[in-house]
């Protein structure tokens, strides 16, 4: 799915330089279940971002499915992230005066989808969460828990192949880090690719892949699966 | 879920923040509607009043005021009532009716009233003889409204109201105002006493809005007797009988007499057009307020918004909406703020206007459509315009803003 | 000036009520005599009222066959008919009208008489006809005549003849040669000698000359004339009254001589 080549991203911020992140080669491929990790400051983030779309390098190509991401225009990026990219955020990043249905919505309308669609699609997400007497809360009168959910829910809004995941259980109590973490699982049996961000230990070694990042570089690329596959 | 139902929800979620960014608009088109209704409405009622008072020119004592004669204060001043046949056999080009008044306090049931001594037309009759005493002198050139053939008297006692003349008025009758009749309860054929004489009222004239509505008006000799001023008026109305006579009337009137003021009537109402003048200067300047304060409070707001949402912006964006959708999202939000400011604007502009308009300058005012209009497309331009950059700069927030720790 | 009107008859003279006062009954004598009036009325004998006097005794000195004056002092009881019938209770005085024998005021001066003002109140025996009837109100048309046998025009006759205005319009004849209306002829910006059969004056109170007419010009033309000049009759279906209305005339009708 991802394939980069000589990324380099550097933030410049009072006459220094700071490499946010460096690689020579990174694939990704379609369904893998990849966490990164690594301490604060370590490019996590940004390469999320990269991989977003959101954050062009200085150097270097990044392909997804085939094509230089940053090749396309700001307007096809945002086409691409709408279409195939489902984001999950340590703070949920729900919209406050929204309520859970409209927050589920908002993908939909920014994908075009008509009113009755959007709302038939919704509600079934929701219920698919174990939210369906909440659709008309607000994310204030939502435990964190639900918030969570309903961000999940909202993720899947657009049927994404893609999940960029950053911190998804950073905030949660371990009943509900479970049951995001169950939602992974079942996206990646479902074929999805998702890449997490995570300080996270148990979260991260449900991910069949780890990246280790220190200081904007790959420390250590593991791969379980390709481990058990030689193990066996 | 569309954009008017994202933009809607949070504007509604702080309704009191709503209203106090809309507040400097909504002032702002407040007065400038207040102020533009009055001001068109005292312009059309001061061109009525020119329109309707025609080509007048006023004669007064020296030393009486425009003021004066406007709110009828002339007790003190007076003109030998001969002035008006000195007018006469002059036989000015132009002269079609003379109108002396002379204006004296009174009461009625205690209620001040203006005693008015006027002259009736009708006793010009004989004096219009003295006219054709020179034969074909009195030209003038241009003018078609030589009055030809005998001249009838007949006109009702009403139409004092709008010619500002009576054709009858007998020595023991009087004409009231509209005023005057309501406090009094007066009607046609009622007596009325005045300074120790009883008059019979003739008729109760039409509401003008003007001084004339506390008039009593009253043959002028019978004033001139009752008040024992002799004989004296404190004005004389010169109708012309057009405007290009009235322009020439004015430095021929003040060279045959010397100790009185010539005035014309526009003149008299210079004082209200100065003030509409005034008026319409400040609607310009309450644009300019409107445009800057409004403007900038606008500005400020949206600025203040774009922030506070910075990580919902990005988080937007990451979900996939276009840099123009967010534009489109902080205008929208301005525009309906300037929806609230100029319609809330202009109603209670408007009922100022009509509460406050006949109140200090004495004009029933309406709504004019086409400037509500105007009013109100100006506060949507302003408040759009204000917000084009704050919301321009929305679009152009990173996306990246929706990750933790940026 | 050469002649005079006719003087009144003198049974007529005896006709008419005695007067009360001595004015009045000089009036009345004039007017049988034939004679103009000059009436000065005053309220006090003060400075303006004697210069006044004094330049009417010179005016009319030389003029005793064709004129006389009289003194009417304003305020008294005995005066007070003179003084209603030519309406100065309330005028500027001293003040002087010149009366014709006929009744017309030929000359009104208030505060100030000049010689010329004298001699300008002797006018024109048509002149003290028009002007009388011009008091009264009257419309006047004046047939000017190059000779005694010119015909009446039809118009004149038709617009005499009109219900709109045959109760408000006189009309008087003279000659264009007659040396006696020469200052009439003047007024009218006539020229005796370019007088071909009669030409027609319209004159409409209080002293407007509305229009000069050919023998051409129809009663329409006359009518419409006046009804350009102010209103034509009260009648509000008057054609002359819609046709103004409907076209502002502009251009020189056929018949219709230049003022």
């Amino acid at each position: 799915m991802f394939q980069l080549r000589e990324i380099t991203k550097i933030y410049r911020k009072r006459r220094q330089e700071v490499v946010a992140f460096r690689v020579d080669q990174l694939e990704i491929a379609a369904g893998e279940y990849v966490a990164v990790v690594g301490p604060s400051g370590s490019g996590k983030t940004t390469l999320l971002s990269l991989l977003g779309g959101m954050l062009s390098p200085d150097n270097g190509q990044l392909l997804f499915q085939g094509q230089s991401l940053y090749g396309l225009s700001l307007n096809e990026r945002t086409r691409l992230r709408r279409e195939q990219i489902g984001f999950v955020f340590q703070t949920f990043n729900l919209v406050p005066y929204l309520t859970a249905l409209e927050n589920v919505q908002v993908p939909m309308y920014l994908g075009g989808i008509s009113a009755a669609e959007q709302r038939d699609r919704a509600t079934t997400l929701l219920e698919q969460v174990g939210l369906a007497d909440r659709l008309d809360h607000k994310p204030c009168e939502l435990s964190t828990g639900q918030q969570q959910r309903v961000a999940l829910a909202r993720t899947l809004a657009n049927n994404p192949r893609l999940i960029l995941a950053d911190e998804p259980t950073g905030n949660l109590d371990p009943e509900s880090r479970e049951v995001v973490l169950s939602m992974f699982d079942t996206f990646v049996r479902d074929g999805r690719t998702i890449v997490m961000v995570t300080h996270d230990h148990s979260a991260a070694i449900r991910a069949a892949r780890k990246i280790l990042l220190k200081d904007g570089q790959i420390i250590s690329d593991t791969n379980d699966a390709i481990s058990r596959s030689h193990c066996a | 879920m569309n954009l008017r139902t994202l933009v809607w929800r949070e504007m509604s979620e702080r309704p009191s923040a709503m209203f106090t960014s809309t507040l400097a608009i909504l002032l702002g088109v407040t007065a400038l509607v207040a102020i533009r209704h009055v001001t068109v409405f005292s312009e059309r009622e001061v061109g009525q009043q020119l329109q309707s008072l025609g080509a007048n020119v006023l004669v007064l004592p020296e030393g009486a005021t425009l003021q004066d004669y406007y709110s009828a204060d002339l007790t003190s001043q007076t003109l030998p009532e001969s002035h008006v046949a000195s007018i006469l056999l002059e036989n000015l080009p132009g002269v079609e009716r003379l109108s002396p008044k002379l204006c004296v306090s009174a009461k009625i049931a205690e209620h001040p009233v203006t005693l008015t001594g006027i002259l009736p037309q009708s006793e010009f009759q004989a004096k219009a003889a003295w006219q054709s005493v020179s034969l074909f002198s009195n030209k003038h050139e241009g003018c078609t409204r030589a009055a030809c053939g005998p001249k009838t008297y007949d006109g009702a006692p009403e139409s004092l109201a709008s010619e500002r003349t009576i054709d009858q008025l007998k020595g023991n009758e009087a004409v009231i105002g509209a005023d005057v009749a309501e406090f009094s309860k007066l009607k046609p054929g009622n007596s009325v006493k005045m300074l120790g004489e009883t008059l019979q009222v003739l008729a109760v004239l039409p509401r003008t809005g003007t001084v004339d509505d506390s008039r009593v008006f009253a043959h002028l000799h019978t004033v001139q007797r009752m008040t024992n001023a002799g004989e004296v008026v404190n004005a004389i109305e010169v109708m012309g009988c057009c405007e290009d006579a009235a322009g020439s009337l004015v430095p021929r009137l003040a060279e045959l007499l010397p100790d009185a003021k010539v005035v014309t009537i526009s003149q008299i109402v210079s004082t209200q057009v100065g003030i509409n003048r005034l008026m319409s200067q400040m609607s310009l300047f309450v644009v300019g307020v409107l445009v800057v304060v409004g403007g900038a409070s606008v500005a400020s707001t949206i600025a203040s918004n774009v922030r506070e949402r910075r990580r919902e912006v990005g988080t937007l964006l990451a979900l996939g909406a276009t840099p123009s959708l967010v534009t489109r999202m902080f205008l929208m939000k301005a525009s309906i703020l300037g929806l609230i400011g100029g319609v809330g604007g202009c109603s209670l502009g408007l009922l100022s206007a009509i509460l406050l308009g006949s109140r200090w300058a004495g004009v029933a005012v309406s709504p004019l459509p086409d400037f509500l209009l105007i009013a109100l497309a100006a506060a949507l331009a302003i408040t759009t315009l204000a917000a084009y950059l704050p919301a321009r700069s929305a679009a152009r927030l990173d996306p990246c803003r929706c990750f933790s720790d940026v | 000036m050469a002649s005079l009107c006719s003087p009144v008859n003198a049974q007529q003279a005896a006709a008419v009520r005695p007067a009360a006062s001595a004015a009045e009954a000089t009036l009345e004598k004039a007017a049988a005599e034939g004679k103009y009036t000059f009436l000065v009325f005053y309220k006090t004998n003060d400075s303006a009222t004697q210069a006044m006097t004094t330049v009417l005794k010179e005016g009319l000195s030389t003029r005793a066959e064709i004129a006389t004056n009289a003194y009417v002092q304003v305020g008294q009881p005995g005066e007070k008919t003179l003084v209603d019938r030519f309406d100065v209770s309330r005028a500027p005085m001293p003040m002087t009208i010149a009366v014709a024998p006929n009744g017309a005021i030929t000359g009104m001066f208030a505060q100030k008489l000049t010689p010329e003002g004298i001699e300008n109140s002797f006018v024109t025996p048509t002149m003290t006809k028009c002007m009388k009837s011009l008091q009264e109100g009257k419309l006047v048309l004046v047939s000017v005549r190059s000779t005694e046998k010119a015909m009446t025009p039809v118009s004149l006759k038709e617009f005499q003849a009109d219900p709109h205005f045959k109760d408000r319009v006189v009309s008087y004849s003279m000659l264009a040669a007659d040396s006696a209306e020469g200052k009439f002829m003047k007024q009218m910006q006539l020229e005796a000698g370019a007088v071909k059969g009669t030409t027609t004056v319209l004159l409409a109170p209080p002293g407007v000359l509305v229009g000069k007419f050919d023998e051409l010009a129809t009663k329409d033309d006359i009518a419409g004339a006046l009804a350009k000049a102010g209103k034509c009759c009260d009648d509000p279906n008057c054609k002359h009254h819609q046709q103004q209305q409907a076209a502002p005339r502009t251009a020189t009708r056929p018949g219709l001589l230049r003022r």
